[in-house]
């Protein structure tokens, strides 16, 4: 049965932005992401933190969804601004820092798409 | 063909890959069948008594972690051996040998035929943890950050002054040379160096270490960060320490082999793929319990990639769900870019690259005629 794997896409070009997503300020852009989701289920777990104009959106849940419900709740939202507002649009969570004390001795924290840009 | 060297044992791939021993697996992937994975890469906990400054786990906290008690790993076990994982290495993110499952694990993989390999500091490796598990396992690899007490105690632990972890790690990779010998055992026993580039003056005494405990292999591997440099890693710096690695390699000898993993340093943190198929193929799982595709997507940030919690549901239900193939699919779509969305050269690389030249018909695989390698369940 050919429900695995899809590999026809190894050489297409990866999905980036357009020029017009680019152009707007990150503020309107947030509010571009906000209005979107306000038609999606369950959409008041969500905060959008940022929204920069290579694409990425970096969101938080405000509750702890669980490992087999998280990962396809947010591929669905990030499908759903794809499809209504740029298809180069990309979602990521916050990021969360490493709660091993030993390890946090160290002082590494993971960098936010902010600090690297 | 593989890169590889020549053990006592037999020919040891490190620098490569081992897919073309497993094409019923590639060509029913490529046919578009749902496949199972060769390798599963896991640990039983992400605790761990090291604070290592390369450390990947740093950067792969997820939301929540789940406490793996015995019964989750003998079902997840059993799971594997239904759907056909061939090979477990116990690396992942955290110290497998602190839990309380460890013995269990390995000697029930044992019984249920899957290979098991291991990668640990070996703090808590001691005589009786040896006797248990080393007739079980493939391979035992120890992480030693520096050949000199005080640099390996200032790199993977409070520092320089602590050289007490030194003493006891190498007292058990000591006893478990000799435990192999004494009872010639099958299984292949190293140490890894994982280098940042402030650590190239513990090059040759790490090379000079790994004859001196008389291990199979010493190896020297460069260090992953993630996309936003979260370890500051200067890729470029590698290429000034090549005359040291080369001058590492030469020291082997016939007992030990000094090896560098020469295709992940000069690829400078940069993948050839955007596409990211080598995760069907080598999966990795979280000492949280979190099933994610690559240990890349650990952390929070990669939510949209989290498949499932093997403590809260079987791995075979995890397994044959449609959100697995899904995050499967979305790291093969041109929504994914492996080299802008993710750590640098993750443990899937090599077979991630053959499979991308495979599919672009840059360089096909195709079925190994020779005899197997070391390992070759450890993709």
């Amino acid at each position: 049965m050919k429900n695995g794997i899809n590999t026809e896409f190894a050489s297409h070009v990866s999905l980036l932005p357009s020029l017009a997503w680019k152009n707007l300020s990150e503020q309107d852009r947030i509010l571009k992401v906000e209005s979107v989701m306000k038609g999606f289920t369950n959409s008041e777990v969500i905060q959008v933190k940022k929204a920069y104009s290579d694409g990425q959106v970096t969101i938080s849940l405000n509750n702890a969804m669980n490992a087999s419900e998280r990962g396809s709740f947010l591929l669905d939202f990030e499908e759903l601004l794809k499809d209504n507002l740029d298809n180069g649009i990309t979602i990521w969570h916050e990021a969360i820092g490493d709660k091993n004390s030993l390890r946090n001795l160290r002082g590494i924290e993971v960098v936010s798409i902010e600090e690297a840009l | 063909m593989s890169e590889s060297v020549m053990t006592n044992d037999g020919e040891l791939i490190l620098d490569s890959h081992k897919i073309s021993y497993h094409m019923d697996r590639v060509n029913a992937w490529e046919a578009g069948e749902r496949i199972a994975p060769v390798t599963v890469d896991m640990a039983l906990t992400r605790a761990c008594g090291s604070m290592c400054k390369f450390c990947y786990a740093m950067m792969q906290e997820p939301q929540k972690r789940h406490g793996i008690k015995t019964d989750h790993i003998l079902n997840l076990l059993d799971d594997f051996s239904e759907v056909g994982v061939k090979g477990v290495s116990l690396v992942s993110d955290g110290e497998s040998t602190l839990s309380k499952a460890y013995v269990p694990f390995i000697e029930h993989a044992a019984k249920n035929g899957i290979n098991i390999g291991n990668a640990t500091n070996g703090w808590e490796f001691g005589p009786e943890k040896s006797e248990r598990v080393l007739p079980h396992m493939s391979w035992l690899r120890f992480t030693v950050a520096a050949g000199t007490p005080g640099r390996y105690a200032e790199i993977m632990y409070k520092g320089s002054e602590h050289t007490e972890v030194f003493d006891k790690a190498m007292k058990n990779i000591r006893y478990a040379v000799h435990y192999k010998k004494k009872h010639n055992l099958s299984v292949t026993l190293g140490i890894q160096m994982v280098l940042m580039p402030e650590f190239k003056d513990e090059i040759i005494p790490f090379a000079k270490l790994g004859l001196d405990l008389g291990v199979d292999y010493a190896v020297i591997k460069h260090c992953s960060d993630d996309e936003n440099q979260s370890l500051g890693i200067d890729y470029d710096q590698y290429e000034s320490m090549y005359s040291l690695l080369e001058a590492a390699e030469a020291m082997s000898t016939e007992k030990t082999k000094i090896v560098v993993k020469w295709d992940k340093i000069k690829d400078k943190g940069k993948p050839s793929y955007e596409r990211f198929y080598g995760p069907a193929f080598l999966l990795q799982i979280s000492g949280s319990g979190l099933v994610a595709p690559s240990g890349m997507f650990f952390n929070a940030r990669y939510s949209k990639l989290h498949i499932g919690d093997f403590t809260s549901n079987r791995f075979i239900d995890i397994f044959k769900s449609e959100r697995y193939w899904r995050a499967m699919n979305y790291i093969a779509s041109p929504a994914f870019n492996a080299q802008t969305m993710m750590g640098t050269l993750p443990i899937q690389h090599y077979v991630s690259t053959a499979l991308d030249d495979h599919i672009k018909g840059t360089k096909k695989i195709v079925q190994a005629q020779d005899k197997e390698p070391l390992h070759v369940n450890f993709l």
